[in-house]
């Protein structure tokens, strides 16, 4: 792949993925930290890279590890990303939206992905049997479960109606990668 | 239980995608970009279609799969392709028309742009977010730059067709086009197809309009603070556009800054969806309004 097709790719899935890595950053700088670690792997293996829609998922699939190594080191640092939490945010969200925000947290990385791809990415079964290497009847079952077990969650925390919008929002009108 | 489930986790998502003022051209993208590729060059692609010579006319190459068949004539003054296939595409040349073979538009847009390139022409199939309803069909096909060499006198004329069989469920789209004429060929083709846009993605074909057009939204003819009033109840956001359209359809448009707004009294010309989560408004221009950049 050229410079000039990878710019096409880097052009189509630029927002994509910097919406993929902000949903589960907890600041603008680690997420632009995983967009651009992201993209400096595929361009390292851009021969590996599929074209088109697929380049996406591919790039899903592999901003889903960087970010799992981030997180691994991010652990140390949770002081200073609850910071930048704190300056991004807009507004409270409420009692129960809050609940709801720490029950999600609490899932399993593997189920909270799999619920975020769906709902976060708008990815069908088989686009996520893409990004996660395996096939759309293990998504399927995966999901089922996954939501399943967010559903007991809620329930075991006496939330039996959560509101069906949570209005907990960042601002990041700001958050260019300067 | 799902889709309910599924509203909850997308109402707890921090981040719209039409929250993100970065775009790939705006500094920090593009910054992003040339450090990037001016890191390590990228490896070699492991599984690359062999390059093989021009072939004398009527012989034929079926050693592998991905193995590319060219017709033509060889040496250094070849005469013109009259066909090329490779695993993903075949073109044919009838006269000035180029009629083309996609196995799946979705998967196979760079052995696209690859064997046009065959030919000297320069065609880009790209796949773009659309409303509902657009996705899996075809958005547009028009040129991709302007005539090579400048405009011809009196102008160049082209026609083209396409017909993309992709019903929902089916994993390879097979995609035909036909391109004819001095338009394409001078100035390339740009081969638009939709496909399911992601919560808070901008549509492709989200273009300003005079008129009500986003669905059960009426506001055309209210004051700007009754329709933000009534975007935001919806839990929506608004972005908005200047510009004037006659009833032909002609006219234009430019977006100003994206924290402008008009002021409240002012009047709503036009509504359209631009995303799952956001909504455009027009308004006429006024005096001290922002004015578009000049291109060019």
């Amino acid at each position: 792949m050229g410079e000039d097709e990878f710019a096409d790719v880097y052009a189509a899935t630029y927002k994509p993925l910097l919406g993929y890595a902000l949903r589960r950053c907890g600041s603008p700088e680690d997420a632009a930290d995983v967009v651009a670690e992201t993209f400096a792997i595929a361009w390292r293996r851009a021969a590996e890279m599929p074209a088109g829609g697929e380049a996406r998922l591919w790039l899903y699939g592999v901003a889903r590890r960087v970010l799992a190594n981030q997180r691994r080191g991010a652990r140390r640092h949770t002081m200073k990303t609850a910071a930048l939490i704190a300056e991004l945010a807009v507004g409270a969200p409420s009692q129960e939206d809050s609940a709801v925000a720490e029950i999600f947290d609490r899932l399993p990385d593997r189920d909270r992905e799999l619920l975020a791809l769906v709902a976060w990415e708008g990815l069908s079964n088989t686009e996520i049997a893409t990004v996660l290497g395996c096939s759309s009847n293990t998504v399927s079952v995966r999901l089922h479960r996954a939501r399943k077990r967010f559903v007991r969650a809620l329930r075991s925390a006496g939330i039996d109606h959560p509101a069906a919008a949570v209005q907990a929002r960042t601002v990041l009108q700001g958050s260019e990668l300067t | 239980m799902t889709s309910r489930i599924d509203e909850l986790v997308a109402g707890l998502a921090t981040v719209r995608d039409s929250d993100i003022t970065s775009e790939p051209d705006s500094a920090g993208g593009r910054a992003l970009l040339a450090a990037i590729t001016t890191g390590k060059a990228p490896v070699p692609r492991r599984h690359r279609y062999p390059r093989l010579p021009w072939l004398v006319a009527g012989a034929t190459v079926a050693s592998a799969a991905a193995a590319a068949v060219v017709v033509g004539v060889g040496g250094q003054n070849s005469a013109p392709l009259r066909s090329y296939a490779n695993a993903a595409v075949a073109i044919d040349v009838k006269g000035t028309e180029y009629e083309v073979e996609v196995k799946n538009a979705y998967a196979d847009q760079r052995e696209f742009s690859e064997a046009f390139a065959k030919f000297g022409l320069d065609v880009r199939l790209r796949i773009v977010p659309v409303a509902p309803g657009g996705e899996r069909e075809i958005v547009q096909i028009g040129p991709l730059h302007a005539p090579k060499g400048g405009m011809p006198p009196g102008g160049v004329s082209g026609t083209s067709s396409a017909v993309l069989k992709c019903p929902p469920g089916q994993i390879a789209c097979p995609l035909k086009v036909r391109l004819g004429g001095e338009m394409f060929r001078l100035g390339g083709a740009d081969i638009v197809i939709g496909r399911k846009a992601a919560p808070g993605e901008v549509y492709f074909d989200a273009n300003p309009v005079q008129g009500d057009r986003a669905k059960d939204l009426r506001l055309t003819g209210r004051t700007v603070a009754q329709a933000l009033a009534e975007v935001l109840r919806r839990g929506l956001t608004a972005t908005f556009t200047l510009g004037e359209f006659k009833a032909d359809g002609s006219g234009s448009s430019w977006d100003p800054p994206a924290t402008w707004r008009p002021a409240g009294e002012r009047r709503i010309t036009g509504v359209w969806t631009r995303s799952s989560t956001s909504v455009g408004l027009m308004v006429v221009p006024q005096k001290g309004d922002p004015q578009p950049h000049p291109v060019g």
